[in-house]
């Protein structure tokens, strides 16, 4: 694989038309650009309505861009040999109900080019990682929401693609799966593989993903790095102290205390509020003038919650 | 291609796990096993039955008449076993009495005819050498009769007696075959009245199976699986389902394709077990091994294709179930619709005005529509004004009974300028009923006059050279004495047709020509007449027989052939040469004095034929046929003429004319005359067309001509499991000339295959077009 991008968007613009009669348009995505690289494991984050879907399903050419430029795997999107190299999981997927784990696989092995004898040669491995490893025999039907997604993950995985597309794939997947999940992507990425993922989870994100690109509006309001995104600081000051509650509260009664509570190892974690150096060092020299220790200081970083929810309460507009 | 054989493969799957196969399945499985048990059981043909009697008020009027008066004959030993109210009642027909037969006794009489012969079966004593004598009876009667009666069981004393009775009475009663045939469930007769003649079970079968095909599989199977499938390409489209399927690296449209094709496996499982069924019941229980029938697999296949089309596009465009059942309803109203406003408007309002026969009468130009009506074409208007036209409005019927309406002739009589004609009662039904003479002369303006009843069964009208009028039939052949212009004197009973017995009129009458020798005639029969030699050629179930006048002017059996067919035919005849075109399509060209086939034309397949025309001096001969081709063929050369007819589906008619002139007939009531070396037009009989006629010709026909034809398909499947290819609309299948439907075995299959092309087409163009 050479270094060019795995997803490369520039400007891409998707306008619908809905209505038969009195045509509105509906601008999903309004210019967006941005690259993912081989191996990385890209997040997609965005609110309802953000474009998030419509990006996923214009790489696939399910849908049709409007403008604008879109490459995947070296080629314009829509190449049937591109496909071939895609593993897609969708959101919401639906798996016929007639099928069987086993023959779900066979099916769209099938339909991404393998063999029976292959799909059937990779077919217990697969069911195996995705923990399905008992439920080859049995009716789809039978199937609960997780292990419907466990299901669509092992056949977007079926073909060995170069890159998976996963739209919610935790949906419905209780903590211990998400788990197992979350593994899976990780040990696939250490393969060379690169995922793209689109999830309203933003922990999930933030655990598994080396960069995210944030839409809003079909706009694109922020990508890079989640540390980039995160270490913005804070008005709030993180202490770990050594003393008692009722002196740290007596020095501390002139400011904001946001949260005092004692830690495991007798410290006491401290949140104040304070927007200047000027205050930090003035709550230093009251803490240490009545001998409490300070075991540790640092403005809070951001969680990608946090992040996430400032780039939404800001003006629209791309960043 | 393994993506796409994994759709069709899936719907197999699909198809298996569904519920509704399986109940489907077991459905058709009862059905079979309720219609295994039926079979056929053989057997001898005993009582009478109505159908056996082929000429009711002829059977009464000689039992009544010679009855009575002979109790040693065999008419007297019927007579004895008629009830005493019988008697009481046919004596009035009999005897010179004052008393008037009503009609509602005349009806009664005719009615109950059948049961009071029947009572004649159980006598012991009905048979007697005396008053057998000089019948002719078959080796079967012969046998039983030799048996002393009281060692005959009571089935063979049945058949002895009903073997005496048809053999007395030879043309009012049909002869029954030996070996006749029961239906039977479980090996037990069902009923006496359910009783075929051998060789008519396979047709009758047939028909049979092919009416219950295209009721259960063409109307409620299809409607079935337009139900059962509307769900399966929605169910593809969801969102969650068409995401996945679109991400793989397949094609939209060959995606939707393999689904369609996956969609149709469902009714081709379903068909295919319902029709191997049935195959096999058919072949082993009536020993009818029709490999054509396994055909209809296929063709119900494509007949549910042209409707899962449209219910397809509905399930992509508005991805659900109820909409594609409402849209292919829909459909299915709209094809019906139009199928049945054109063919009614044509059958029953436009094609009874299409001109039938050209009858040119001196300087005037008459012809007959195939309502029976007559017209001649006026210059002055240029329109077709009708003559001849019957006075009393009850014999003039509506357009939709018009079809029914049965004139023999009108034929011209150059000697009296005069054009004659005969009604023949409604003869296609097989009834025996007369009809009149009619005439209508230049100097009386054409108008007509009814003349005296023709014999009964007259089918065919002549007039020699000399002006003379004949008349022929399975029962003989009748040369007018008198003046047919002088009206019979009524004694029909308020318009009831009471046969011949109120055919001894005094101011004219039918003698009859036919010399005692010659045979009866069978049906189907055609007979055809040359005027320049006064010879007859009569075509009678397969048997050609040339007649010609003996010193007595007497007709006798010059010459016969027996063709080893027996299918109707329609005869032409001049000079040298006859030709005979039998419902089969085939066209013999017959030597008139050797009687034998010269050469064989089929030229258009298995098109029944209309119309056989002789030119006067017998050199061309032109066949029309139903489907409105005309054959022409010099005789001379022995060649086709293949160039020149112009409209070739649309032929009504055809006439030679002297000098080498053709008259044809198309549209409706144009009529054209060309010059037959050049094929140039000579002039042409048009009048403007009314606003039916416009319509039908520029508004129905052209939508129906685009719309596709599901429902024409059945026909199809009738000429698969009959092998015919065209049906009497009005029931008698003997009746050639009369008004057919031709069955469009292809055309239906090109503009439904045109159909499913555009409907798959438009499917994937708006598949690939469309974001998901």
């Amino acid at each position: 694989m050479s270094s060019q991008p795995v997803i490369e968007v520039d400007d891409l613009r998707k306008t619908y038309q809905t209505g038969l009669i009195r045509r509105k348009k509906v601008e999903a995505l309004r210019g967006v650009s941005f690259q993912v690289q081989q191996g990385e494991v890209f997040g997609l984050l965005g609110p309802n309505g953000a474009g998030k879907t419509t990006l996923i399903k214009v790489l696939l050419s399910i849908v049709r861009k409007s403008r604008g430029k879109a490459r995947m795997l070296g080629r314009p999107v829509g190449h049937r040999h591109t496909r071939r190299l895609v593993g897609y999981l969708p959101e919401s997927h639906r798996i016929p109900e007639h099928l069987t784990g086993n023959s779900a696989l066979e099916y769209y092995g099938s339909l991404s080019g393998l063999s029976v004898s292959e799909t059937r040669r990779r077919r217990p491995e697969l069911l195996r990682t995705v923990g399905l490893a008992d439920w080859g025999k049995m009716p789809v039907k039978k199937y609960s929401k997780g292990m419907q997604q466990r299901l669509g993950l092992a056949q977007a995985m079926l073909h060995e693609p170069e890159l998976l597309i996963l739209d919610e794939p935790t949906d419905g997947v209780d903590p211990i799966g998400r788990t197992e999940m979350r593994d899976v992507l990780k040990e696939l990425a250490s393969r060379g593989k690169t995922i793209f993922l689109n999830s309203h989870l933003l922990q999930e994100i933030e655990l598994v993903c080396d960069r995210v690109a944030i839409l809003r509006g079909g706009r694109l309001q922020h990508v890079g790095g989640i540390a980039e995104l995160t270490e913005a600081a804070t008005s709030e000051v993180l202490l770990r102290l050594i003393g008692t509650e009722a002196t740290i509260r007596h020095v501390l009664a002139e400011k904001e205390v946001l949260q005092c509570r004692p830690q495991a190892d007798d410290h006491m974690q401290v949140i104040i509020r304070a927007e200047t150096q000027n205050e930090v060092d003035q709550v230093i020299d009251g803490l240490r003038k009545s001998d409490i220790g300070i075991h540790s200081i640092g403005r809070r970083r951001l969680t990608l919650e946090e992040a996430f929810l400032n780039l939404m309460q800001e003006p629209d507009g791309q960043k | 291609m393994r993506a796409y054989f994994a759709v069709i493969k899936d719907s197999f799957r699909e198809a298996f796990a569904s519920k509704v196969l399986w109940v489907l399945l077991a459905l058709i499985t009862l059905l079979l096993a309720l219609l295994l048990p039926l079979g056929m059981v053989e057997g001898v043909a005993t009582t009478f039955q109505r159908r056996d009697i082929s000429d009711r008020s002829g059977l009464l009027t000689r039992l009544s008449e010679e009855g009575p008066q002979d109790e040693s004959s065999p008419a007297g030993q019927v007579w004895k076993n008629f009830s005493t109210d019988y008697q009481q009642l046919a004596r009035k027909i009999g005897e010179e009495t004052n008393e008037q037969v009503t009609e509602d006794e005349w009806r009664r009489m005719r009615f109950r005819i059948v049961d009071e012969i029947n009572r004649s079966l159980k006598d012991q004593e009905f048979y007697d050498q005396a008053s057998w004598n000089g019948v002719v009876l078959n080796d079967e009667a012969r046998e039983l009769v030799k048996l002393p009666t009281d060692s005959l069981t009571k089935d063979q004393l049945a058949r002895r007696n009903r073997l005496l009775i048809e053999a007395a009475f030879p043309r009012e009663i049909t002869a029954s075959s030996s070996n006749e045939v029961f239906v039977a469930y479980l090996g037990f007769t069902i009923s006496e009245n359910l009783r075929l003649a051998a060789d008519d079970v396979k047709p009758i079968v047939q028909q049979i199976l092919a009416a219950f095909i295209m009721i259960f599989v063409g109307i409620l199977g299809v409607f079935v699986a337009i139900l059962v499938t509307s769900s399966i390409i929605p169910r593809m489209f969801e969102a969650g389902a068409i995401d996945l399927l679109l991400s793989k690296p397949v094609s939209r449209s060959l995606l939707f394709l393999s689904k369609f094709i996956g969609g149709c496996s469902f009714i081709l499982l379903n068909a295919a077990y319902l029709i191997v069924g049935l195959w096999l019941i058919a072949g082993l229980r009536f020993d009818l091994w029709s490999n054509r029938l396994l055909l209809c697999i296929p063709v119900f296949l494509f007949l549910f294709a042209i409707y899962f089309s449209v219910s397809a596009f509905s399930g992509v465009v508005w991805r659900g179930a109820v909409m594609s059942v409402v849209m292919t309803i829909v459909f299915w109203g709209a094809c019906f619709t139009v199928g049945t406003a054109k063919t009614t408007i044509e059958l029953l309002l436009l094609n009874p005005t299409r001109l039938a026969a050209v009858v040119p009468s001196g300087d005037t130009l008459i012809v007959k529509n195939r309502s029976g009506a007559t017209f001649q074409w006026g210059e002055a208007e240029h329109k077709w004004e009708e003559v001849f036209a019957a006075d009393d409005s009850q014999t003039r019927q509506g357009p939709p009974f018009a079809l029914m309406s049965s004139i023999i002739g009108p034929v011209y009589d150059p000697v009296h300028d005069r054009i004659v004609a005969a009604t023949a009662g409604n003869r296609r039904f097989g009834g025996g009923n007369a009809g009149n003479i009619l005439v209508g002369s230049r100097d009386d303006d054409w108008q007509r006059r009814n003349g005296v009843a023709v014999p009964n069964g007259v089918q065919s009208l002549f007039v020699t050279d000399q002006g003379t009028i004949l008349v022929t039939g399975r029962e003989g052949i009748w040369e007018f004495q008198g003046d047919p212009s002088v009206e019979q004197q009524p004694f029909v009973i308020s318009g009831f047709d009471i046969g011949r017995i109120f055919s001894k009129s005094e101011v004219g009458k039918f003698d009859d020509v036919a010399s005692n020798d010659l045979p009866r005639w069978n049906s189907p029969f055609a007979a055809a007449f040359d005027p320049a030699t006064e010879r007859i050629v009569v075509y009678s179930r397969g048997k050609l027989s040339l007649l010609s006048r003996n010193d007595d002017r007497e007709f006798v059996e010059a010459n016969n052939r027996d063709m080893n067919r027996d299918e109707p035919g329609v005869l032409g005849f001049a000079g040298d040469h006859l030709t005979v075109a039998l419902r089969n399509g085939e066209i013999q060209i017959v030597s008139t004095d050797t009687l034998e086939t010269q050469s064989t034309f089929e030229p258009f397949g298995k098109i029944a034929p209309r119309q056989v025309v002789s030119s006067a001096d017998g050199r061309l001969v032109a066949v029309l046929f139903h489907n409105g081709k005309l054959w022409l063929y010099n005789i001379d050369s022995q060649e086709e003429i293949r160039s020149g007819v112009v409209r070739q589906n649309d032929i009504t008619t055809v006439h030679f004319l002297p000098e080498n002139r053709l008259l044809l007939g198309d549209r409706f009531t144009r009529l054209t005359e060309y010059d037959l070396d050049s094929f140039e037009m000579v002039r042409q009989y048009q009048q403007e067309s009314d606003w039916l006629e416009f319509s039908f010709h520029y508004f129905i026909e052209p939508i129906y001509t685009i719309f596709p034809k599901p429902g024409e398909l059945d026909s199809l499947v009738q000429y698969l499991l009959t092998d015919e290819s065209s049906e009497s609309v009005i029931g008698n299948d003997n009746d050639l000339e009369g008004q057919r439907v031709v069955y469009d075995i292809w055309q239906p299959v090109w503009s439904n295959l045109a159909f499913l092309s555009v409907m798959l087409l438009v499917t994937c163009i708006y598949i690939s077009r469309k974001d998901f």
